[in-house]
Parts: C-alpha cells; structure tokens; sequence
C-alpha cells in the first residue's frame, strides 16, 4: 500500500515573519511523485504521516496543495465527516471531505449532511447541503442548520399523509424550514443577513415498505441524487447546461419557492441511492474512472472509514468540497406487520396502490 | 446510463480570454506587453494548480479584431509575440469577436463539457474611436440569456476613459495610476496574474471580499489602481 508523506515546507530565515503561520504542510503522494517547492521554501521531512488509500489519481495532478485550517473561523466545520449503519430496515453510509481549494485558501468546508428516520418508523430521510462559495465564512453554517431542520420537518409527517399529498407536504416542509432557517438567523446574533446562508440542497425520501410504494427526491439548486445499480448509474435530476459555478437556486429565499424540482421513484430494482454535492456530482458525470471506482465501493454496503476513502480519490481540477450519502436498498431484514420498532407506533393504515411502472416521474 | 454521463474523461475548463488593445498608442509598449505575457505563461506553469484548469486565449484589437492564441493549456502552447495592428480603436469588434470566440472555443471541447464562467480580461489605453456603436455588441456579449456569458475585468491606462472601463467591466474596472505607462501596463500584468491563481482556486469556494457570483477574485493594489464601479450601459 502506498504511504502518504506529509513534507513541512519552512519559509527560509529572511522571508519569515511568523514562525507559526510560516510552517505550512502540503501534501506529497510520496515515493516517485516530488512536490515542487516553491522558491521561497525549503524541504524539510518532518515526516507526518497520512493513512493510505487504495483510491485512483485520474489525470494529470500536483501535490502542491497546501492544508491550512481556517483558525479564525468559530463556525468551521470538521475536515472529514461520517456515518454509517443501520438507519430503519437500511443500510446508510455517508462522508464529507473538505476540498483542496478549501484547504488550500485555509477556509472551511461548506457541505453538511444529514438523515432520520420518521417519527411514524415508516420511512427514511437524508438531505445534503452545499454552501455557497461566495460565502465562505458563514454558509456553511446554512447547509449544516437547512439539512437538520428538513430531516426534523419530514420526519415529523406522516408517511402517509406524504404518499397521499405528496407536493404539498413537501412544498409546505421545505417553506417552514426557510422560515426557521431566517428565523434561526435573527436568533443567532451574528449580524448575518439570509443570503449569508445560501446553500444548494437536496433530499430523499424513502418508504421503508419501498417495493410497493413510492419513493421521492427533491432538490432545490444543483446538488444531484443517483440511483445505483450493478454499477450502472442513473441521475434523478437532469443536469444543467451552461457554466459550472453558476447557482441557478438556492435557500433560504423569499417565498413561494418555486425553484423545488420534485420527483416520484420507483426505487424497487434498484441496489442504492446516492445524494451527493455538486463537486462529487461533476466527477460522477465526467470520470469514467471516479464512477467505476465509487461503483466498486458501493457494490456493497460501506462502514464510516471505507465511505470516507472512497472519497479519496484525486482528480484533475476537482478541488470543491465532496460529500455522499449512500443508502443501500436491500433491507437488512423483512418489515413485519406490526413493526416491530420500540420508540415508533405504526398506525396500521392500509398501504396505498402499488407505484407506476416508470423508474422517476415529476410529482 | 444516460447521456448525462461523459464515456471519456472530462476535466472542468477554466476559460481565460485576454482581449488586448494593439492600436499605434501602444506601440512604445508592445515589449512591455510581450515580456508580460511570457511572464503570464511561466507564472502559470509555475502554478500548477492552476494548469489543473485555466485555459488561456489571447485576442487583440485595433481596426480590426482576431484570435492570436486559441483557448489552450499554456504548457503546451506558446505565447504568440504581439505587435501593434493599426491606427484605430475599436471595440465594437473587440466584443463581437469574443463572443464568437468564447463561444466557438468553449464549444470546440465538445458537447456537455463541463467549465467554469468566463474571465475575460480587457486592457486598453485609449477610447473606441470607430463609426460603429460598441454598445450594442457588449452587451450581446454580456447577456445572461447567453449560456457562455463571460465576467469581464477592465482595466485602463493612460488616455483610457473611465466612462468607457465602467460599462465595459462586468465584475472589476481598474484603471492605473501614477507611473509611466509601461509601469502601469506591468502592474495590470501582475495583477492579471494574480487573478487567474485567485480565482482558479476560489471557482466553488474562497471569498476575501473581492469575490462575485461564480469566485472571481482580482487582488487589488491599491497604491497602482483606481478601482472604479461598474456601470450598467
């Protein structure tokens, strides 16, 4: 396995002002792969480890990142992140990995993840979050607050209620939720206004019982769900034309919110499904390499260290912030009748007709 | 798998587009603008982060506009020598041109490519002084109707209007201050260079205050410009 080598570059004697900001890490792909220094440091091997990985470098690549943490921020978020077990009859996995463009400028990350699971015990819910990068400070702190409070709304619904009304439930959620989030920011005292907590978003819904009922993804900006299934991917959402880094949506925002795109699954041949931020999103769409990888990793179910490495890989130009939210489809065991969930009451109404016949449909 | 999904290997493009003025005025400082530009090409090989994305075209102007240097990877791509092209000034081709070459460019890396907005940066040390009305053709190319509308950086010296640089820039209008104008052709230089590193890195993320929509960043001297506000036409 390859071994990751951390080279401390020290600025030379005549160019240091500060002995502690002066030391700045990068990070080498060691043996038969150099950093380049830059003119005013020096080498020193200080030798810091990292763990290695078995992920793919795919392109041509520099290991000239530097990876500052942003020390004056409060509200950063952690480098990494993840989960991964048993979340109702399924399995989850999920991570988020800080980019390179974020290391490298020493700002925060600005992907959150969440997921619950209803408070009836009928059904699963994950979101993920992308702050915008023209917020770099306090963003994050929206994509964190919209994906706990969107998990908290759907969990409280009933499920079926949801498969009964199903855009009015999420519509209404989606605009309480913009509320508490500007609600929430008055609360905070930061001196915030509500475009300081601009992030993209995403979510799934996902009946326990989702063989013979419906399923739903929405999203509100360009963050993107996948479905997963022998290694062939599908995209719920159809990806946008024009420029990458140009946010067509996003929370919170002035009501009504008619930017939701909201889509009915049928999710009953499919081995998983992905939410993922709009930095894993475009290697997912443009590397063959990156699919066959993640479709390897994913080709059974993840712990928290295996979903973090998948997410190691290294690519030409993908610097942003990665995260995935993985939930495997296969029940981990078979719902009786009651369900048997201490803590959940099922409400014993009868399940509702069987789903349509066309994998995604508009709601 | 549906066609959303790109069978070979597609790295996201920064596009960089210098559209420079080469009119008689700047013939003393056409060595000026050489030497900078093969300084652009080595910063840039020297910042291999940025090499990951930043593609670069150069575009000139004067009566006439063209393509000196196709969006390219500027490892790999000579710096073309500029000379000076003639007596007038004008824009309205300078933007007519851009638009067909951002959008011919862009295109030629094949459908579905994935790539970033935009930048182009524009330098000129004088006024349009053509018949035809340059208005009309920047704000075609600036239109968001259009999907490969580009975030413009105007920068001016010496007898360069500051009426004009206010409408002609989308995101910064710089113009230079004191100095010769070869010092002051420099300074733009430098400080085009250190855009294109700023802004490779900060195209999802970074924001010092000087950020737009889509991480545009162009770190300012303050002591060599006049930063100027924008001016819808």
């Amino acid at each position: 396995m390859k071994v990751f080598k951390w080279l401390v570059h020290t600025v030379s004697h005549e160019h240091m002002s500060d002995p502690v900001s002066s030391v700045i890490p990068t990070l080498s792909s060691g043996e038969g792969n150099k950093s380049q220094p830059h003119s005013a440091l020096q080498d020193k091997s200080l030798d810091l480890y990292e763990s290695p990985t078995g992920a793919p470098t795919v392109g041509q690549v520099v290991d000239t990142f530097s990876s500052r943490l942003d020390g004056s921020n409060a509200f950063r978020l952690p480098t990494l992140c993840a989960d991964a077990g048993a979340l109702g009859p399924f399995w989850l996995a999920a991570a988020s990995l800080t980019g390179l463009g974020h290391l490298h400028m020493a700002t925060t990350g600005q992907d959150s993840y969440s997921f619950a699971l209803a408070d009836d015990g009928q059904a699963v819910i994950c979101a993920a979050a992308d702050g915008l990068g023209s917020r770099p400070s306090s963003a994050q702190i929206g994509a964190t607050l919209l994906t706990r409070m969107l998990c908290a709304r759907l969990a409280r619904l009933p499920t079926d209620g949801v498969l009964t009304s199903p855009q009015p439930s999420f519509a209404t959620a989606l605009a309480e939720v913009n509320d508490d989030l500007c609600s929430f920011r008055h609360k905070l005292g930061l001196h915030l206004e509500d475009r300081d907590l601009s992030s993209t978003l995403a979510f799934i819904w996902i009946p326990t019982d989702h063989r013979t009922r419906p399923s739903f993804a929405g999203r509100i900006g360009d963050c993107a769900v996948f479905t997963l299934s022998e290694s062939a991917y599908e995209t719920i959402f159809e990806r946008g034309e024009g420029p990458l880094n140009v946010v067509k949506a996003c929370l919170p925002r002035t009501p009504p919110l008619d930017e939701l795109e909201l889509k009915k699954l049928d999710l009953s041949t499919q081995q998983a499904i992905i939410l993922a931020t709009d930095g894993l999103a475009d290697d997912l769409f443009n590397s063959p390499a990156v699919r066959a990888w993640l479709a390897k990793c994913w080709s059974s179910r993840c712990g928290a260290f295996r979903m973090l490495d998948a997410l190691r890989y290294r690519r030409q130009g993908s610097h942003d912030d990665r995260t995935a939210l993985t939930v495997w489809l296969e029940p981990l065991y078979e719902q009786q009748t009651p369900l048997e969930d201490p803590g959940k009451g099922r409400t014993g109404a009868k399940a509702p007709d069987a789903p349509p016949s066309t994998t995604t449909s508009a709601v | 798998m549906s066609k959303d999904f790109s069978e070979v290997e597609r790295y996201a493009a920064f596009p960089v587009f210098l559209l420079v003025d080469v009119s008689l005025s700047m013939r003393r400082e056409i060595p000026v603008l050489n030497e900078g530009l093969q300084k652009i090409k080595q910063a840039l090989k020297n910042a291999p982060i940025v090499a990951e994305k930043a593609r670069l075209g150069v575009i000139i102007f004067a009566d006439e506009a063209r393509t000196v240097l196709p969006l390219c990877d500027l490892q790999y791509a000579d710096m073309p020598p500029l000379k000076e092209e003639g007596s007038g000034t004008n824009f309205a081709k300078a933007f007519r041109v851009t638009r067909h070459e951002i959008e011919a460019q862009i295109s030629s890396l094949g459908k579905g490519y994935p790539f970033h907005t935009p930048v182009v940066y524009f330098l000129t040390d004088g006024e349009h002084n053509a018949s035809d009305d340059w208005t009309k053709p920047h704000e075609q190319l600036t239109s968001r109707e259009w999907k490969f509308y580009p975030q413009i950086v105007a920068f001016g010296f010496r007898d360069a209007k500051r009426e004009d640089l206010q409408s002609i820039g989308t995101a910064h209008v710089l113009l230079a201050k004191d100095g010769s104008p070869a010092d002051q052709l420099e300074a733009i230089l430098n400080t085009i260079i250190g855009s294109i590193k700023f802004t490779s890195l900060s195209l999802h993320a970074a924001d010092t205050g000087q950020a737009t929509e889509g991480g545009l960043g162009v770190p300012i001297d303050h002591t060599k410009f006049i930063s100027l506000p924008t001016k819808t036409v």
